[in-house]
């Protein structure tokens, strides 16, 4: 039988700034061969003026790589297949978040409900949520029109009404948005695609209303029933016409659509199918961030259930003064062990914001910006909290001890003591001069309670690893493995006050024979080196307020894998208070 | 190749700059290739379809949404006025009539029989586009605007709040020099205000209330521009701010004069009339504020090949701790070198103007071009 496996893949994710590109090989190694990264290069996105034009890129990013693989992958100014002597590529795959990503506006009935499910269905194919109209959002008609007309979105999902359920509220709905009759971002010169994704009885309503004014397409209900949540179908036919709308009316899009060999998928759409497959490979819950220079995506997976956020405003860079204005000075400043001039910290910050691509050249500068990246992924995080949340309306049966938690529908799903894995990337993660800051980022933004795995990603290839897996789950998951993920090591914290009567033994023997045995007091961390590639048992005995869940006092031993950063004990409480204890993680600084 | 350093902010005496002025909507183009335009002339123009207004019927005249059409007293597309009966019930025996007035100009867009609400659609507004800049047409886009060319002085600033404005450009303060309050006159109502240092809110205050048109300063403090906007700018996408002036810094906040050559060059155009435009976006596409001064045919043109990255290049620093210094590019080592925050980076060896030489990130100067 004739071996018909890819033998080497070029993977581009056209970023809204910079366009990377990998290649991918098969190498024969050991008992059988997987898939590896060979090379990777990068090139200025080229979709506005002067050049407008994706692929021109997209090419420079590959031409870059074919220099550094030493291998010929263009000709022609175009991509070259495999003609079996060696130059060219089996598959090329393209992700793209260019020209400001996909932009959308959702509408549902009630905003705790349908409006909240079409969100997520928005988010979780890869779009940033520009605003939810919902019939109950306290609005006026009126200003819901102008906001609608003001917006220009790529595209309008609208829900509303379970199956059976009411329809003049999701005709009213139609009604406003054909008042406004918005215009495309990329122009005038197509029809705006409008989903419907509501009650199946108001159709032929919502077609009258909006079908001669707008590309209509109607999928099923995304929340047929209360109960239930129906995302799929409407975040296929977001992906569908993100490529036959958006895509096709952006700048050389039309040829870097010719040339890939799959659908060309949004970045954070390929990053959420990423981070999916491996909560499904590995059978864990997963939290994955992504922190970039405008905006924070937050991914988790917890019990199979998929959720994604973007906080549009919140990055290192663009909106780098945004963060600090959103968190406080006095919660950035807890993060900074010396005093800080607060005017010229918010000039400083101004400055990173109107010129992005510095970098911090002095110690100090480096910890204020970490600090700052501590509370993006915090304020994050609390957004991603809100929204991935069981379903809102419905009613449940609870027994008398829920009842007595109060636990609810609409509570979040994001349970810190069933997190299993943390993967962090983006710039101030993937590229923190010591890796052991970018775990200490983690940890104090997430505050992981219990044992938690942490890792970022190298280079951030996730995007073009996630359009992989559709392709290709294995070499996807190959590259991931030994070439994406770097393995940070493990943080075990147990949960409750830090107070005066708390404190932490923990006891084990690393790999190297040596003991570990020390009690950590309230407030204390400690690290400890355990390499990649090697785990230990900690046994790990609260006392005080701290606990495992398993109740006050009880012990409990947890499995711990190496990383860059080894083995971190964190007694600081959950949650952190005040000013929180630290690491050594700047030796550097005098 | 990917580049690993900021290519820096145009300042050239002489210039050749396209501006397109194109409608949001199809319209009429009213100028041809080869006229020549002032900065205020209408190139382009349109109507805006009007605001809707949703009103529900069945609501203002109590009957059921099915009804609402048999009552209407306008036909679909009339056009009536503010304060006109649109419907009105028949009533009991021709008393007790429900009957809703138009609350605005306009006419009868839709009525919906399921939800009881019409859409009525204000009358169109028009809208101009006009020149921005002082030049000649050189393309016309068909029903869309035109394409105007302005050779002159091209000046970027690196932040701008307010939008397209324009007057002659006068001397305020030197480098070194604050503008505040009291250094704002009369005399500069609808100027262009030079100014080399910093600006204060209270300055952007009284000039706003002079009418000034604008000013162009080296440096804000960040809580200046914030107690100006009365709001903390978190993103840098500006251009739409109303604060009664457009506002331009070229160098950044904190304390940096304008770069000596920018002032020299503004300073040397006293007088003359000049476009701005404060509108900013740091993102895809990079947009920066302008300043353009129109001057047929004097001065050397600007070349944008001459931003090349390479030895005896101008550049300045733009991170701290050396922020604003400017010299020459001494060397360009090929391998990474690790910096005192520990990461590893290309570095650029610059020789600065005191003569000291240090090594930094290329990330961190900027060419000065033009």
């Amino acid at each position: 039988m004739a071996d018909n496996r890819l033998r080497s893949i070029l993977a581009t994710d056209c970023g809204s700034t910079t366009t990377k590109a990998i290649l991918i090989e098969y190498v024969e190694e050991g008992e059988g061969g997987s898939y590896r990264l060979i090379a990777r290069g990068e090139s200025p996105t080229t979709v506005e003026a002067p050049v407008e034009d994706v692929t021109v890129g997209a090419l420079n990013a590959v031409t870059e790589t074919q220099e550094i693989a030493g291998r010929t992958l263009t000709r022609d100014g175009r991509i070259l297949k495999s003609n079996g002597g060696g130059e060219g590529v089996d598959i090329y795959i393209s992700t793209s978040s260019a020209g400001g990503g996909l932009q959308m506006m959702v509408a549902g009935v009630v905003r705790a409900m349908t409006a909240e499910s079409a969100e997520r269905a928005a988010l979780g194919a890869g779009a940033i949520v520009m605003d939810v109209v919902a019939s109950n959002d306290r609005r006026l008609p009126h200003e819901k029109i102008e906001q609608i007309r003001r917006l220009r979105p790529d595209m309008i999902l609208l829900s509303g009404g379970v199956d059976g359920g009411t329809i003049s509220h999701v005709a009213e709905l139609a009604e406003l948005i054909a008042a406004a009759n918005p215009t495309a971002r990329l122009g005038a010169g197509y029809d705006l695609p409008i989903i419907y994704a509501g009650n199946v009885d108001a159709r032929e309503l919502v077609t009258e209303r909006l079908g001669k004014r707008m590309s209509l397409e109607i999928v099923d209900n995304l929340r047929p029933v209360l109960e239930k949540e129906n995302l799929l179908p409407a975040r296929k036919m977001i992906q569908s016409k993100f490529l036959e709308h958006v895509m096709a009316h952006a700048p050389g899009y039309k040829n870097l659509m010719e040339w890939t060999d799959a659908d060309i998928m949004p970045t954070p759409g390929a990053v959420g199918y990423m981070m999916q497959t491996i909560a499904e490979g590995r059978g864990v819950n997963i939290l994955g961030v992504d922190i970039g220079g405008a905006t924070t995506d937050v991914f988790s997976v917890f019990d199979g259930v998929f959720n994604r956020t973007v906080s549009a405003n919140l990055g290192m860079s663009y909106s780098v003064s945004n963060v600090l204005a959103e968190a406080g000075i006095d919660d950035t400043l807890r993060w900074i062990p010396f005093e800080v001039d607060k005017r010229a910290l918010h000039n400083s910050v101004k400055n990173k914001m109107v010129r992005p691509t510095t970098i911090p050249q002095t110690v100090d500068d480096l910890v204020i910006e970490q600090a700052i990246a501590r509370e993006a992924l915090r304020l994050a995080f609390e957004q991603h909290k809100l929204l991935a949340t069981g379903l809102r309306g419905v009613q449940q049966q609870r027994t008398i001890s829920e009842a007595f938690t109060q636990t609810a529908a609409g509570e979040t799903l994001v349970d810190m003591e069933a997190l299993d894995l943390i993967v962090g990337s983006g710039g101030v993660l993937s590229h923190a001069p010591r890796r052991i800051q970018s775990a200490a980022m983690m940890i104090d933004a997430f505050q992981p309670v219990g044992m938690t795995q942490l890792a970022v990603d190298s280079i951030f290839m996730m995007p073009q690893l996630g359009v992989l897996a559709q392709v290709d789950a294995k070499a996807a998951m190959d590259v991931f493995e030994r070439d994406c993920l770097i393995p940070l090591g493990t943080v075990i914290a147990p949960n409750g006050a830090a107070d005066a009567r708390s404190s932490l033994h923990v006891s084990g023997t690393f790999p190297d024979g040596s003991p570990l045995d020390e009690t950590l007091p309230s407030c204390a961390i400690r690290q400890w080196t355990l390499e990649a590639g090697s785990s230990m048992e900690v046994r790990c005995v609260p006392s005080g307020s701290f606990s495992f869940g398993e109740g006050r006092e009880r012990a409990a031993t947890f499995e711990a894998t190496g990383g860059a950063a080894g083995l971190i004990v964190d007694a600081r409480g959950r949650p952190m208070r005040g000013v929180p204890g630290q690491l050594n993680l700047y030796p550097n600084r005098k | 190749m990917a580049q690993a350093y900021t290519p820096g902010l145009t300042v050239a005496r002489r210039a050749a700059v396209r501006k397109m002025r194109k409608l949001p909507l199809p319209g009429e183009t009213l100028v041809k290739v080869g006229d020549a335009v002032e900065a205020d002339s209408v190139v382009a123009r349109t109507n805006l379809p009007g605001d809707a207004h949703p009103l529900n019927l069945s609501r203002a005249l109590n009957v059921p949404e099915s009804d609402v059409e048999r009552h209407l007293l306008v036909k679909l597309g009339e056009p009536f006025q503010k304060g006109a009966l649109i419907a009105e019930t028949k009533g009991f025996f021709g008393l007790f009539k429900s009957r809703c007035a138009a609350p605005v100009d306009g006419s009868l867009e839709t009525v919906s029989t399921v939800t009881g609400q019409a859409i009525l659609r204000e009358p169109p507004k028009p809208l101009e586009a006009r020149a921005y800049v002082k030049g000649v047409v050189v393309e016309t886009l068909e029903d869309e605007g035109a394409v105007v060319e302005m050779e002159g002085a091209f000046i970027q600033g690196i932040l701008g709040v307010g939008g397209e404005t324009h007057g002659e450009l006068v001397l305020a303060a030197e480098r070194g020099e604050e503008l505040t309050a009291e250094k704002v006159s009369p005399m500069h109502e609808g100027k262009v205000l030079i100014v080399g240092g910093s600006v204060r809110a209270d300055a952007l205050e009284k000039a706003a209330e002079i009418g000034a048109a604008g000013i162009a300063a080296g440096c804000i403090d960040a809580a200046d521009l914030r107690d100006c906007l009365g709001y903390e700018l978190g993103v840098a996408v500006t251009g739409a701010e109303e604060i009664g002036l457009t506002a331009i810094v070229t160098e950044g906040f904190g304390r940096i004069d304008m770069a000596e050559k920018t002032f020299q060059l503004l300073t040397s155009l006293e007088g003359r009339p000049a476009s701005m435009n404060g509108a900013t976006q740091i993102r895809a596409g990079v947009t920066r504020p302008e300043i353009l001064v129109p001057m047929e045919g004097e001065g050397e043109a600007y070349s944008a090949s001459a931003l090349t990255l390479e030895t005896g290049a101008a550049a300045r620093v733009i991170r701290e701790p050396r922020f604003g210094e400017t010299g020459e590019i001494a060397e360009l080592p090929v391998e990474l070198q690790e910096i005192e925050t520990g990461a590893r980076v290309r570095v650029a060896v610059v020789r600065l103007q005191n003569g000291d030489e240090i090594a930094l990130p290329r990330a961190n100067i900027e060419l000065i071009g033009g």
